[in-house]
């Protein structure tokens, strides 16, 4: 044992104080003996209470700290994880740095695992001169304070995120909305009337979009993905990479001149393929911001394909100019808001068998067909099927039941004398009684069982299916209209993992378990909404994103000041290899290697975990409490005790 | 008097607004411009727009939801 991690010198003034934890300590630990106080040279008070954490053990506790002149304190009783807390705040109440406290916790570890015929008062003498020697090499450890930021990031632009950008804005709050796409409105926009109303879908998304896009507190991100995210409540740092705009959006008058002189035309993804577009023009018809935008995937300017670009031509407003650079943004937050939504699975490839979705575009005035649904040999449908697959994951049923309730009742509203029939016991869709009545007045059949899409063929006269189930049958029909499932947003797993939110099996993004904090997750300032936690209706995902805005308005005000975390680990530059091991290790994204080669932790982003320190190989990170000498010092005591063999 | 007319009957919001606003890009100030459009949100977004503009709604004729609104450039 070398000088400097021995036996503490008189100097720090300890205060040993062992709390008896009611009827809980005692009975294998001797009290009497560990607690005398001659046997305790290097503690200038020793001391034992019945309950150290109770109204007159705290009392009694400050009032020996300040009468005594002590400078650190021991504690051995219970778990720190239960009351290191408690005592910090004593200490500093009483004047002391919070951080010369040391516990030990004698009940889980000594008291709790019984008496081995006087061991478990050898153990806890050693526990305790462990932390006695610990104690003399802690230091003050100070902690700083940042103003937190009152501002949000909210990620996806569906109507979940446009009502909690709403929300926030209305109460003056800076909002960034990061959208992927080019267009805000997410499946929403894609969508001909709605239920329960019945409403179009664009006459109430039209507007909150627009109010979204003229709100000066709101700055739209289109066309952007978030890359990372750090930090904690209060400090987010989200980096923000948003395309390279070869539309300038404040020239573009959405005359659409590109898209007609674009040479490449491919199926469009936003109507599941029922119509054509181009690689550059509107995200979709009335589509907002009424701007172009470009599709890289598809257009010969960017995937190297090559094209001349006749769309940089034809614009009348010279908006178009293929040489911008993408844009990197840093922005901070107080808390952010992830609203990526769902994605729907795709129908199988036969003639005559269209999605839900499809079927919302074909009957929209402003979508591929305009307004009109036919058959694929062209003609009106005569007989309908419409029905969940049989492959349709089980959390979609009540959404694919109104959906499909819905669909049918606009079907007899625009094709005339058709036949139809509703599968998937739809007649159980919640909210949906006065459309079935209205379907059954009609003559609709209802019945139970999904479709297997395993068996749908196409026939000379339409196609054929099997709908599965107890009362299973066979038929054909000329359309069948199938709610197939939905997924969550393919990009949501990497930002799940970078905001450390939990996912179900699935992959859709977990709340927290407590009702009382709605659309919270288990990090504190992050909040998921609308149908990134699983399909939902409208009314749901509206009412998540305004209560998230509501708890980030209740709880994360303008002009706080924050604490950093006061163990956040520090490197050593003399020590620093510049390895960049730490950099991988930390679980937070905490580290980077500056411009000097040396590596550095960022304050506001560290949890004081110790990841970092462990993983260095030349013991170039410091972690303020434990330091290589503190950590040593409780080591040396604790191994400095008598009566035990050692069996390492 | 000279009457701009714009048919905007059949579309849904934001197609009746996208239309007036492309359709009087170059219309005078002081001209009589009248549409027609039955979405369910159409007088509202007009007025809206109009608002937005600082254009004047004169008239708001019809029977829901087929309305004719005149403006005032
Ligand atoms: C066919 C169909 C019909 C429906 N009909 C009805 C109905 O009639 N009535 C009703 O109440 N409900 C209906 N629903 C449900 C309703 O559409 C949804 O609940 C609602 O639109 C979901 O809104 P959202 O904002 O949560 O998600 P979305 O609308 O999916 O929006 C998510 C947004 O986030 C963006 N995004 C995704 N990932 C990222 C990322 N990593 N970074 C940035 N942006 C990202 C997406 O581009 C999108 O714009 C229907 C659903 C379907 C599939």
């Amino acid at each position: 044992m070398s000088e400097q991690h021995g036996k503490p010198t008189p100097s720090p003034r300890i205060g040993l104080f062992f709390c008896e934890c009611g009827p809980n300590m005692g009975n294998a630990i001797r009290l009497d003996d560990l607690a005398a106080q001659e046997a305790w040279p290097e503690a200038a008070v020793v001391q034992r209470h019945a309950f150290l954490c109770a109204p007159d053990g705290k009392a009694k506790l400050a009032e020996q700290v300040r009468t005594q002149g002590l400078d650190r304190v021991v504690i051995g009783g219970c778990s720190p994880h239960e009351h290191e807390a408690t005592f910090r705040q004593v200490l500093a109440d009483a004047g002391l740095n919070p951080f010369l406290l040391q516990m030990t916790n004698l009940r889980e570890q000594c008291e709790w695992q019984g008496d081995d015929d006087g061991q478990a008062t050898v153990r806890a003498r050693g526990l305790v001169r462990g932390a006695l020697w610990r104690a003399a090499q802690q230091e003050a450890v100070e902690t700083r304070t940042v103003e937190a930021s009152a501002d949000v990031v909210v990620i996806g632009g569906g109507m979940a995120g446009l009502s909690a950008a709403l929300t926030l804005a209305q109460k003056n709050r800076r909002v960034a909305l990061v959208e992927r796409s080019a267009a805000l409105g997410g499946l929403l926009a894609r969508l001909d009337e709605v239920f329960p109303s019945m409403k179009c879908a664009s006459c109430f998304l039209e507007p909150a979009i627009n109010q979204v896009l003229d709100h000066p507190q709101i700055d739209v991100l289109r066309e952007s993905r978030v890359v990372s995210v750090k930090g904690f409540h209060g400090q987010f740092t989200v980096e923000v990479e948003s395309a390279a705009p070869a539309v300038d959006p404040s020239r573009c008058m959405g005359a659409g001149e590109c898209a007609a002189a674009c040479p490449v035309s491919f199926p469009d993804p936003l109507d599941e393929g029922v119509g054509q577009r181009k690689a550059i023009g509107m995200a979709y018809s009335g589509s907002l911001p009424h701007v172009s935008h470009v599709d890289p995937v598809h257009c010969g300017r960017c995937n190297g394909a090559g094209c001349d670009g006749p769309c940089v031509q034809a614009c009348p407003m010279n908006a178009i100019d293929f040489q911008r650079a993408p844009v990197n943004r840093t922005l901070t937050c107080g808390a952010v808001v992830v609203a990526t939504g769902m994605e729907t699975l795709p129908v199988p490839a036969v003639p005559g068998v269209i999605s839900c979705v499809q079927l919302e575009r074909m009957l929209h005035p402003q979508g591929p067909t305009s307004g009109k649904v036919t058959v694929p040999g062209g003609g009106v449908p005569r007989r309908v099927v419409l029905a969940p697959s049989s492959e349709m994951p089980a959390r979609d049923t009540d959404l694919a039941r109104r959906e499909l309730t819905k669909l049918a009742v606009r079907l007899l509203d625009v094709c005339e004398g058709v036949e139809l029939q509703l599968a998937g016991d739809c007649h159980q869709a919640t909210l949906a009684a006065p459309m079935i009545e209205q379907l059954r007045a009609a003559g609709v059949a209802f019945s139970s069982g999904a479709l297997d899409p395993a068996t749908l063929v196409p026939t000379d006269n339409g196609v054929s299916y099997r709908r599965a189930g107890k009362l299973a049958s066979t038929g054909t029909a000329d359309l069948v209209v199938l709610w197939t499932g939905t997924r969550p947003s393919s990009t949501v797993g990497e930002l799940a993992r970078d905001l450390h939110v939990r996912t179900t099996a699935e992959g859709f993004l977990e709340a927290d378990v407590d009702l009382l904090v709605p659309t919270g997750t288990r990090v504190p300032g992050i909040y998921v909404v609308g149908a990134a936690l699983g399909p939902r209706p409208l009314g749901d995902v509206v009412r998540d994103g305004t209560a998230a805005a509501g708890r980030i308005l209740s709880t994360r005000l303008p002009g706080e000041r924050l604490e950093l975390e006061p163990l956040a680990a520090r490197v050593i530059p003399e020590r620093c290899g510049a390895c960049g091991v730490c950099v991988t290790a930390c679980p937070y994204g905490a580290i980077r290697t500056l411009a000097d080669g040396k590596c550095r932790v960022e304050p506001a982003h560290c949890r004081g975990c110790g990841t970092c320190a462990a993983a260095c190989p030349s013991l170039a990170i410091a972690c303020p409490q434990f330091e290589y000498r503190q950590v040593s010092a409780e080591i040396s005591g604790l191994l400095a005790m008598e009566g035990t063999t050692r069996s390492h | 008097m000279e009457i701009q007319k714009i048919d905007a009957v059949g579309l849904r919001c934001p197609h009746p607004t996208l239309a007036l606003s492309n359709a009087t890009q170059k219309t005078a100030p002081g001209t009589l411009v009248e549409i027609s459009g039955d979405c369910p949100s159409f007088e509202k977004d007009i007025r809206e727009f109009c608002q937005k503009k600082k254009k004047m709604v004169l008239t708001v004729n019809g029977k829901a939801p087929l309305l004719t609104i005149q403006i005032q450039f």
